[in-house]
C-alpha cells in the first residue's frame, strides 16, 4: 500500500515538469508578446526593451553565464529556471491589469467559483446519477427511450446559447431572477440561483449517457447473474451489488469535472458578471494580461494532476483488485 | 406466435435450397446494420445538405461580399412572421430570399450569414478533427506497436496534456496562436481565424483516441494474423498500415464524427472568449452577437445560428452512436 | 410412479435483435426426477443454456421473452409465479452454478459476504449465523481453511477454488435442483475431474437433482443419468445414457459421439461433423440439420429418391425433399428412446410424446473409452 502511494507520487512528478514545459513554451513562445500590452501603442522599441528587463522578458531561456550576468546586473538564472522555481514556489509576476499579485487574486476569487459551481456539481451528479438508474431500470421501455433522448437533445444546443436563453427569458423575461451581478455574502444567494440552474442544465445531459452506459455494461454482468440466481432483487442488486462496482466510473468521471469546480465556467462567470476565476480568465484573454493566463493554466493543471493522484490513491481504499496489482 | 415471423425462412427457389451463409465483413456487416435503421438515412441526409451549403458557400454565388452586404433595415424580423417592414417588399410583393429570416445590427442577412456560417463551421471542424484524428492514430499506433521508450514518450506526453483542463489548454493555445507571425521556408504565414482555430482545437484533441488506439494496438500485435504476417516477410510499416490499422480503424470513424460535434460547440466557446473567425460570419459568432438581442426581442440571429448548431450536432451524435453500435465487435454476434 | 420435480412443457424463447426475431428455444420439453441428473448435450448456441435461465427467468429481458411453454416446478408452473414468489425459488430450491467462475462473484465483496448473502437471503439467521454456515458450506466443498478464506475476495483465488465457492453458494440453501451450466468447461482438466467428483459426491450425500449442461460428452458419460441432445434450439434426441451411448438414432448424436476421440479405437480417423453450427438469425428451412446430415445424402443417392439441391458457400449437393422442407419433431422411435429424424428406423409410425424418463444409471462409473462397441 505505502509502495503504491510512493510509486504513484513519483509518477507525478514527470507530469508535472511535463505541464511546467507546455505552458512555458506555450507562454514565453508562442503567445503575443506581453510588453506591447503594458506599454499601449505607439512605444518606441527602447520603451519596449525597457519594459521587457523590467518583467524580465529579456532573460535567456537557460542559464545565463554568470559574468555576463553580473555585467548586466541582473540573477544569472535563465528564464526557464526561474519560472520554473517561481512558479514551483507559487510566485508569479503581478497582473499586469491590476497591478497585483497574481496568487492574491487567485486566492480571492476562487471561492466566488467555487460558490457557484458546487452547488452545479452536486446538484447535476445527483440528478445524473439517479437519471442513469432509473435509464438502466427500465432499459428499453419508455422512461429509458424518454431519458436517452432528452440527453442527447440538451447535449446539441450550445451551452452559451443556454446561458443567453435563461438570462434572456427566466432573467429578463420572466423577472423571476436578477439578470446578472453579484453581492456579498449571503446576499449572493439571491444572484447564484439562475447561474445554477442554467449550469445544472447545460452539463446534465452528457453525464447521463456516461452513466447509464456504466451502470448497463454492469447490469448483463455474470456476477450479477449469480446473485439474481440466489434470489436477490432488482433493487437490491442494483443497489448493492451492481451501485459499489459503479462507484469507481463514477469517482474517475466525478474527478475530471473537478478542476471546473475551480475555474469556473469561462461562459457562465462572463455572462453573469460572477466575480470568479472564470471571468477573472477571460477578462485577462481580453487584456492579454499573461501573468494571470500562466498562473491560472499552471496553477489548475497542477491541481488537478494532485486530484487524479489522489484518486487514485482512494480506488485502493474502495476496489480490493487494485489493491494487491 | 408463428414462425413464419422468423428470418429462418430460406428461398426455395426452384427446388433449390439457397444456403448463403456467406461470411460478411466488418464493414459489409456494419453498413448492413446502418441500414436497418431508416433513420440513420435521415441523418446522413441531413448531414449531406449541410455539406452541399458548405461548398456552395465556397462558390463566388454566395460569395462574402453577399453576406457582408447591407440587404435590408437593422433588425428587420423575418418574413414568415408577416411583420414586413416597409420598403423591403419589392414591386412584385414577394420577399427577396435574403430576408426570409430577417437582418442584424447592420442590416446583413442572417440567412445569408447562416449559410456561409455552415462553411466555416464545417471547414473549422472537419480540419480539427482530421489534424486530432491523424496525430492521435498515428502517435496510438507507434506507441502501441513500438512499446519502450517510444511508448514511455508518447504515453508521458498524452499523460501531462491530459492533465492540463481541455478547455483551458485549448483556449491558452488559441490565445497564444492569434495572429501570430511565422517565419518559415523564407515565407511569412500569419495564423489568422480559422487556421489558428483548427491548431488549437486538433492539436489538443488527440490524447483520446490515441490511448484507445494503443490499447487496442498492444491487444492486436499479439494475435495471430500480424505473426503471421511478420512470417511471410511483411515489413514494420506494412504490419502496422496495413494489418494492424484496418483492424482498429472502427475507433478513428467513431473518433472523427463525434470529434466534429465537440469542435462546432467549441468554436461557440472561442467566439465567445474573442478567439474566433473574425471579419466572417460563424454560428459562434452570431451566438455571441446575439447575446443582448435577445432581450430586445430580437430572436432570429441566435435561433438560426442555435439551430443550425443543434441540428448538425444531433445528426453527427446519432450517427456517431450508430456508427459505434455497427462497428464495435463486442456488441456483434447473438448468442 | 414417482413425479418428476421439474418438468419442461414445450419451451419456446424469442430474442428480439435489430436483424430480426430469433428462437434460441424451440419446442423443448425435459423432466427432471429427485436424485437424478440429466445432462443437456449440445455445441455452443444451441440454446441449451437459455433453456437453463429461463427455468430461473433469468435470460436478459428484454431482448428475451418466453414466448409458450411451461416450466412445473413441484405442482406450480414457474413462470406464473410473481417476481417476488420466484425469488423465494431461486437459490432455495433450484440454484444454478454457471460457466466462468472468474467473472461470475461480485470482484468487490468477499467471498463470506456473497455465500452468507445467499445464506440470509433463504434463512431466518443472523449474520453471524450465516457466516458460521457459510464456513460450514465452503468445508463441504473442499476448501481448505475456511475461516480465512471467508475474508478473502474472488480475484484472490484461482479459478478451481472460486468455482468450488459457487458450489458451495449454491448448495448452502440445500436445494432440491442444481443447475450446472458448464461447470467444468472453463477449468484445467485435473480441476474438472475434481469438481464433477465433488458434485457427484454431493449428490449421493443429499439426493439433490441435477440439470447438467455441457458440450462434453465424457462429462455426460461419467454423470448423467438421462441425456437430452439438443440442435438449432431444439431437442432432437432423448435417452437414457447407456442407450444414447450404444445406439444413438439421430445422425447428429452419432456424429458427435463419432468425434470423441476413443481409446483402443485403432486406425479410424477422428471424424467430425462437417459443416457449421448455423446462426440462429437465420435457420434452414425443413430439418434444421439436414445440411450437414450424411444420412439424407445417403438416402438421396438411391435411385427413385425425391431430393432437391442446397448450395452452400463451399458445394452443392442433393438431400431429400422431406428432409428440407419438414421440419421433424421428437418421436418415441423405440420404448424410451426419443428422436426426430425422418430417417430413424420406425419414425414415421412412432408417436409423438412429450419426453419423460425417470431412470437412474445402472453403473456409477463409466469410461469413456468403452463407449461404443
Amino acid at each position: 500500500m505505502l509502495a503504491y502511494v510512493i510509486r504513484r507520487i513519483l509518477m507525478t512528478v514527470p507530469i508535472v515538469l511535463g505541464i511546467l514545459l507546455i505552458t512555458f513554451v506555450l507562454f514565453s513562445y508562442v503567445a503575443p508578446d506581453p510588453a506591447f500590452t503594458v506599454a499601449g501603442r505607439g512605444k518606441k522599441p527602447a520603451q519596449l526593451r525597457a519594459i521587457r528587463k523590467e518583467m524580465g522578458l529579456d532573460k535567456p531561456v537557460w542559464l545565463d553565464s554568470r559574468a555576463k550576468a553580473e555585467q548586466d546586473g541582473r540573477e544569472y538564472k535563465g528564464h526557464f529556471n526561474s519560472q520554473f522555481f517561481d512558479v514551483v514556489l507559487w510566485r508569479f509576476p503581478e497582473s499586469i491589469k491590476y497591478h497585483q499579485p497574481v496568487g492574491e487574486l487567485i486566492a480571492r476569487k476562487a471561492p466566488v467559483s467555487l460558490a457557484v459551481q458546487l452547488p452545479i456539481f452536486l446538484i447535476e451528479l445527483g440528478l445524473q446519477l439517479i437519471l442513469a438508474l432509473i435509464c438502466a431500470f427500465n432499459r428499453g421501455r419508455w422512461p429509458d427511450l424518454v431519458v436517452t433522448f432528452g440527453a442527447v437533445l440538451g447535449m446539441c444546443v450550445p451551452y452559451l446559447s443556454i446561458i443567453i436563453l435563461g438570462q434572456s427569458v427566466l432573467g429578463f423575461g420572466a423577472g423571476i431572477f436578477p439578470v446578472a451581478g453579484w453581492d456579498t455574502g449571503l446576499k449572493s444567494v439571491h444572484f447564484m440561483a439562475l447561474p445554477i440552474l442554467v449550469g445544472v442544465a447545460a452539463g446534465l445531459g452528457g453525464g447521463v449517457r456516461f452513466y447509464r452506459t456504466v451502470m448497463l455494461d454492469e447490469v448483463y454482468t455474470d456476477y450479477v447473474r449469480t446473485a439474481r440466481a440466489k434470489g436477490v432483487s432488482r433493487n437490491n442488486m442494483m443497489l448493492t451489488h451492481v451501485l459499489r462496482n459503479v462507484f469507481i466510473p463514477v469517482v474517475t468521471q466525478t474527478v475530471t469535472v473537478l478542476p471546473y469546480l475551480l475555474l469556473g465556467s469561462l461562459l457562465l462567470e462572463r455572462m453573469f458578471q460572477i466575480p470568479g476565476l472564470g471571468g477573472l480568465m477571460v477578462e485577462a484573454l481580453f487584456n492579454n494580461d499573461r501573468p494571470i493566463l500562466l498562473a491560472m493554466t499552471y496553477g489548475i493543471s497542477i491541481a488537478y494532476c494532485v486530484m487524479l493522484m489522489l484518486t487514485d490513491i482512494a480506488y485502493t481504499l474502495v476496489d480490493p483488485r487494485v489493491r494487491l496489482s | 406466435m408463428s414462425s413464419a415471423a422468423t428470418p429462418a425462412a430460406v428461398d426455395t427457389v426452384m427446388g433449390a435450397v439457397a444456403l448463403s451463409e456467406r461470411p460478411r465483413s466488418l464493414w459489409r456487416d456494419a453498413m448492413a446494420r446502418l441500414h436497418t435503421r431508416k433513420l440513420n438515412y435521415v441523418y446522413a441526409s441531413v448531414l449531406a445538405i449541410y455539406a452541399l451549403v458548405a461548398i456552395i458557400a465556397f462558390t463566388p454565388l454566395l460569395g462574402k461580399s453577399v453576406f457582408d452586404a447591407q440587404v435590408g433595415a437593422q433588425y428587420a424580423p423575418p418574413a414568415f412572421t408577416g411583420t414586413v417592414e416597409q420598403g423591403t417588399a419589392n414591386e412584385h410583393s414577394t420577399i427577396r430570399p435574403s430576408l426570409w429570416l430577417g437582418t442584424d445590427i447592420a442590416g446583413r442577412s442572417v440567412l445569408y450569414k447562416l449559410l456561409y456560417g455552415t462553411r466555416v463551421a464545417l471547414t473549422v471542424s472537419l480540419l480539427a478533427s482530421i489534424l486530432s484524428v491523424v496525430i492521435g492514430t498515428v502517435l496510438g499506433l507507434l506507441a502501441g506497436y513500438y512499446r519502450g521508450w517510444v511508448d514511455a514518450l508518447i504515453t508521458w506526453l498524452y499523460t501531462t496534456i491530459n492533465s492540463i483542463p481541455w478547455i483551458l489548454l485549448m483556449v491558452a493555445l488559441a490565445y497564444a496562436l492569434k495572429d501570430r507571425e511565422f517565419k518559415m521556408f523564407g515565407q511569412e504565414f500569419k495564423l489568422v481565424g480559422i487556421p489558428s482555430i483548427v491548431m488549437a482545437l486538433g492539436l489538443t484533441s488527440w490524447v483520446g483516441l490515441c490511448r484507445l488506439m494503443r490499447g487496442e494496438v498492444l491487444k492486436h500485435r499479439e494475435r495471430d494474423y500480424v505473426a503471421a504476417a511478420k512470417a511471410v516477410g511483411a515489413g514494420t510499416s506494412r504490419i502496422i498500415f496495413r494489418h494492424i490499422l484496418p483492424n482498429t480503424f472502427h475507433l478513428v470513424i467513431i473518433d472523427f464524427t463525434l470529434g466534429i460535434v465537440s469542435f462546432v460547440q467549441a468554436e461557440v466557446i472561442l467566439s465567445f472568449l474573442g478567439l474566433g473567425v473574425k471579419d466572417q460570419p460563424s454560428w459562434g459568432v452570431m451566438i455571441d452577437d446575439a447575446k443582448l438581442e435577445l432581450m430586445r426581442n430580437v430572436w432570429w440571429q441566435f435561433a438560426g445560428a442555435t439551430a443550425a448548431i443543434f441540428g448538425l450536432s444531433i445528426c453527427l451524435n446519432f450517427l456517431g452512436d450508430a456508427l459505434r453500435d455497427a462497428l464495435d465487435p463486442r456488441l456483434r454476434g447473438v448468442d | 410412479m414417482a413425479k418428476p420435480l421439474l418438468e419442461l412443457r414445450d419451451l419456446n424463447v424469442a430474442f428480439n435483435t435489430e436483424r430480426g426475431q430469433i428462437r434460441p428455444v424451440r419446442d423443448v420439453s425435459y423432466s427432471i426426477y429427485p436424485g437424478q441428473t440429466l445432462a443437456v448435450v449440445g455445441e455452443s448456441g444451441c440454446g441449451k443454456s437459455v433453456t437453463a435461465l429461463s427455468i430461473l427467468r433469468l435470460i436478459p429481458s428484454p431482448p428475451g421473452k418466453v414466448l409458450s411453454g411451461e416450466v412445473q416446478f413441484e405442482g406450480r408452473d414457474l413462470l406464473d409465479l410473481s417476481e417476488r414468489e420466484m425469488r423465494g425459488v431461486r437459490g432455495r430450491d433450484i440454484a444454478m452454478i454457471f460457466q466462468e467462475p472468474m467473472t461470475s462473484l461480485n470482484p468487490v465483496y468477499t467471498i463470506g459476504d456473497q455465500i452468507a448473502e445467499a445464506v440470509m437471503l433463504h434463512q431466518k439467521v443472523k449474520q453471524k449465523q450465516a457466516y458460521e454456515i457459510a464456513e460450514q458450506a465452503m468445508r463441504d466443498v473442499g476448501i481448505s481453511d475456511p475461516g480465512r478464506r471467508l475474508f478473502e475476495y474472488p480475484h484472490q483465488m484461482s479459478g478451481g477454488m472460486r468455482q468450488r465457492v459457487m458450489i458451495a453458494m449454491a448448495l448452502s440453501c440445500k436445494p432440491k435442483l442444481l443447475i450446472a451450466d458448464e461447470p467444468t468447461t472453463a477449468l484445467d482438466v485435473t480441476i474438472q475431474a475434481q469438481i464433477l467428483e465433488l458434485l457427484r459426491k454431493i449428490q449421493r450425500d443429499t439426493g439433490m437433482a441435477m440439470l447438467l449442461i455441457t458440450h462434453d460428452l465424457g462429462v455426460v458419460a461419467e454423470n448423467a443419468d438421462v441425456v437430452a441432445v439438443m440442435y438449432a434450439s431444439r431437442v432432437v434426441e432423448y435417452a437414457p445414457v447407456e442407450e444414447l451411448f450404444d445406439a444413438p438414432l439421430h445422425p447428429y448424436t452419432q456424429g458427435l459421439l463419432k468425434s470423441v476421440p476413443r481409446l483402443g479405437a485403432h486406425s479410424e480417423r477422428l471424424v467430425s461433423i462437417p459443416g457449421t453450427v448455423p446462426n440462429p438469425a437465420r435457420f434452414p428451412g425443413g430439418c434444421k440439420f439436414h445440411p450437414r446430415c450424411p444420412r439424407t445424402r445417403e438416402a438421396a443417392a438411391v435411385a427413385g429418391a425425391e431430393t432437391v439441391e442446397v448450395v452452400t458457400a463451399e458445394e452443392r449437393f442433393r438431400v431429400l425433399e422431406t428432409c428440407a422442407v419438414k421440419e421433424p419433431l421428437l418421436r418415441e422411435v423405440s420404448k424410451g428412446h426419443w428422436a426426430a429424424c425422418h430417417l430413424a428406423e420406425g419414425f414415421e409410425s412412432s408417436p409423438t410424446t412429450r419426453p419423460d424418463l425417470a431412470n437412474k444409471r445402472a453403473v456409477v462409473a463409466r469410461a469413456v473409452g468403452s463407449m461404443i462397441t
